[in-house]
């Protein structure tokens, strides 16, 4: 399994006060294409900040973080912007779509700063919608729709510019147990049958066995554990 | 003589129009758009109808645009030529175009050499007389300039106004839509995305609401227009063209790349993990619009409090204008006048002084008889010859070669008995002593004896409020003390006016041919402003509602100016 994802002493330091806060601590790790990995530790461990890490929506302290041999620590502004358009999809808790646009053009967005044309952006939101279940409600604004719903029309939106990387930070973390199911296998069904990459953050180390090839346990900013006794990843790659 | 319509013009003429302007032949005349509308119910056969200008019928030629004033509100422009042996006549206006390449300096130079020149081959009648050469837009908006500056600067100053309240509410929206840009920026959208979206939407704003400005301004131009005094400067050439459209989308652009500027900034720098994780704008970026925020109140406070100051000086000059000490009681006072004939149709009297002094009163006393007839008032009558015994009109000349001085003609007010009685004229101005003593000289052009004015008759004041009628120049004007309601008055003076027209076309025949009133008592758009066919005569103004219009008369040395 090729590696996709490699980090090595990965620091996020803050400045709080005059005390320094060690958000990541020497943080290494690896993450192979197609592989679904779980993130799980306790609030403050320091897994979201990896997950943002990752994304480019923030930079390091220290260390290294290499996403197909790019590292992101020497990105400059624009570069991160082009790595969150191409390279990764972040599928967020509370799903975070623009009010005002339908779940169409809250798909289509992200394709619109890719550069895509209009007519081919709206023909692969249309497609990606239909593909999460959402044919006929296109022209619906997230609040015509179920929590469930809109967390489809956030995967679709991820999905919209085929990143490899799917990053989802406590993706379920807003559903009922149903959804969860559904939202659950959906994200199954994309690393099978599709081959992406899942980094998913969660609290629910069962949910993390059941779907995940790999968990791996955060605390303080540290990497204390992986297990790989989850759903052994498909061999695609 | 061909005249445009015999050339088969048709409707309005303008001077612009090559072929028209050739038929301004002598004794044709122009009239303006207002005379045309109001005087001829804008009959299109203008062209073939004529009017009677002195006792000399003048073709209609054209009509001039509306709008188009000059020399102030003039109706009727007509052809005249003066008399080839006259050098005391130094009260026209000469306007023409420089030529091609010729600059201001150049003709100022030429004109002044001409000017010097002539006072040395004539020093008798151009001794200390030149040229002045001005522009002629200096001569239009001159007086306005300042004003339209002071206008142009609280425009601007509402325009920062409303710019910094427009940016504030930006910036607020800005901070509603923190958790938007962020998520527009983590998936893939750049800072300079971010900044372009915002300020295209401010741009939009900014557009729609020029629009609707340009569209409040269309509907308000008029009413502004009709509320503003008639005789300012190109006044009915107010209006939105393309200069307004292009000066309102530069400013609109500006403006919303100006002040949207700031909001997406701040849009652009939200902290990310913060605003996707809380949907708030972040301490940092919440903390700096704040500060940004509290910027723009403080400015926009700054400028409303520097506008309601200057907008309080300016209440405060108008009322001390208003509280101004002119000297004499001017509650009341009712000001009207009439000009008579044309200088060489004015009846020439021969004999000395005494002579024509009794002629004078002769020819006065049915007249002063018939408008206490007509109106029903009692006057106070001073009437004052025209010419002098050699049937002279000439203002400044006729006034140096008698010898008239200020005090003279202080003299010759007091004698008049201004307000006698009841106000008194002081005629001991201290601000402006010598203007005051022009004014008093121009209104006194025609006196004969600068020693005594003839008084023809005196009937002291027995109703109706009007205590004064000061009859000059055949039928000239009314200085009189109101106590009554303007509006009766104003229908037994234009009572007396039509009575005093008839009265004098009969005593006078070819002699008196037209009234024509001080255009600028015209300019109240209240009244008939015709009653005649051949003349034009203005309803009276109370001095207390008038006294901008006095002042102006003043400065601009009005020479009709009854008081």
């Amino acid at each position: 399994m090729a590696t996709l994802l490699e980090t090595r002493d990965l620091q996020k330091h803050y400045q709080m006060g005059g005390a320094t806060v060690r958000a990541l601590d020497g943080v290494s790790l690896t993450v192979g294409q197609g592989e679904f990995v779980g993130l799980l530790g306790t609030s403050g461990s320091g897994k979201s900040t990896l997950l943002n890490l990752i994304a480019g929506l923030d930079r390091p302290s220290g260390g290294s973080l290499r996403i197909f041999d790019q590292d992101l620590a020497q990105m400059s502004g624009t570069e991160l912007s082009l790595h969150r358009q191409k390279n990764v999809g972040i599928i967020f808790q509370s799903f975070n779509l623009v009010s005002t646009m339908s779940a169409a053009e809250n798909v289509a967005l992200a394709m619109m700063f890719a550069g895509v044309a209009r007519g081919e952006r709206e023909g692969q939101a249309t497609r990606l919608l239909e593909t999460m279940g959402l044919g006929g409600r296109q022209k619906h604004r997230p609040r015509e729709l179920s929590g469930g719903e809109q967390q489809r029309v956030a995967i679709a939106r991820a999905l919209s510019n085929d990143p490899h990387l799917l990053l989802a930070d406590e993706p379920t973390g807003n559903l009922d147990s149903r959804t969860t199911a559904e939202i659950m296998g959906l994200l199954a069904q994309l690393n099978e049958r599709d081959g992406k990459t899942i980094i998913m953050v969660t609290h629910d180390a069962g949910l993390a066995e059941k779907y995940a090839h790999r968990t791996i346990t955060m605390l303080d900013g540290r990497v204390i554990g992986e297990e790989a006794e989850g759903r052994r990843p498909s061999d695609k790659e | 003589m061909e005249t445009a319509a015999e050339k088969g013009l048709d409707g309005v003429w303008h001077p612009s129009n090559l072929a028209a302007r050739r038929c301004l032949l002598p004794s044709a005349a122009l009239i303006s758009h207002a005379f045309w509308q109001s005087r001829y119910g804008g009959d299109p056969n203008i062209l073939q109808r004529t009017i009677r200008l002195g006792n000399t019928p003048r073709p209609i030629v054209g009509v001039l645009p509306p709008g188009f004033h000059f020399p102030r509100r003039t109706d009727v422009w007509s052809n005249q030529t003066t008399r080839e042996a006259s050098r005391t006549r130094h009260a026209f206006l000469a306007v023409g175009r420089l030529r091609a390449g010729v600059d201001l300096e150049s003709a100022r130079s030429e004109l002044t050499a001409i000017g010097a020149r002539l006072e040395q081959q004539y020093p008798e009648t151009n001794k200390g007389r030149g040229v002045a050469v001005t522009p002629l837009q200096d001569v239009l908006v001159g007086n306005v300039r300042l004003t339209l500056y002071l206008l142009w600067g609280v425009v601007g100053v509402v325009l920062l106004i409303a710019c910094a309240n427009t940016a504030t509410l930006l910036l607020g929206q800005a901070s509603a839509r923190t958790r938007e840009m962020a998520v527009r920026t983590a998936l893939g959208a750049g800072r300079g995305r971010i900044v372009r979206q915002m300020i295209a939407e401010s741009l939009l704003l900014a557009l729609v609401a020029g629009a609707s400005g340009l569209l409040l301004a269309a509907w308000g131009v008029r009413a502004l227009t009709a509320f503003t005094p008639a005789d300012v400067v190109r006044l009915a050439g107010t209006g939105i063209d393309g200069g307004v459209l292009l000066f309102t989308l530069g400013v609109t652009v500006a403006t919303s790349l100006l002040f949207g500027l700031i909001p997406a900034l701040h849009a652009s720098r939200v902290d990310l993990i913060d605003a996707i994780k809380q949907g708030g704008a972040g301490a940092v970026s919440g903390a700096r619009m704040a500060r940004t925020r509290g910027l723009l109140v403080v400015s926009e406070i700054a400028l409303a409090v520097v506008l309601l100051a200057g907008a309080g000086l300016l209440v405060k000059s108008l009322l001390a204008l208003h509280r101004a000490a002119l000297d004499f009681e001017s509650s009341n006072v009712l000001v009207m006048k009439a000009t008579g004939t044309r200088p060489d149709r004015r009846p020439r009297m021969s004999g000395g002084a005494a002579q024509v002094r009794l002629r004078w009163e002769r020819l006065c006393r049915p007249l002063l008889r018939s408008a206490r007839e007509l109106a029903g008032l009692g006057v106070d009558l001073h009437l004052f010859p025209l010419l002098d015994e050699q049937g002279h009109a000439d203002l400044e000349t006729g006034l140096e070669r008698r010898g008239f001085r200020h005090a003279a003609a202080r003299r010759v007010a007091a004698d008049a008995g201004l307000g006698r009685g009841h106000r008194q004229l002081d005629v001991r101005r201290e601000l402006q002593p010598d203007r005051t003593a022009v004014e008093l000289l121009h209104l006194d052009q025609h006196v004969v004896d600068e020693q005594q004015p003839v008084v023809a008759d005196h009937v002291p004041l027995q109703r109706d409020g009007v205590e004064g009628l000061l009859v000059h120049e055949v039928i000239a004007g009314a200085v009189g003390i109101l106590e009554g309601r303007v509006d009766q008055l104003e229908i037994r003076l234009r009572e007396l006016v039509a009575g005093l027209e008839g009265l004098v076309e009969d005593r006078l025949g070819d002699h008196v041919a037209h009234l024509d009133a001080h255009e600028r008592l015209t300019a109240t758009g209240r009244g008939p402003r015709h009653l005649d066919v051949d003349g034009v005569v203005g309803r009276p103004l109370v001095f207390e509602e008038h006294l901008p219009l006095y002042l102006d008369c003043l400065n601009q040395r009005c020479h009709s100016l009854v008081l």
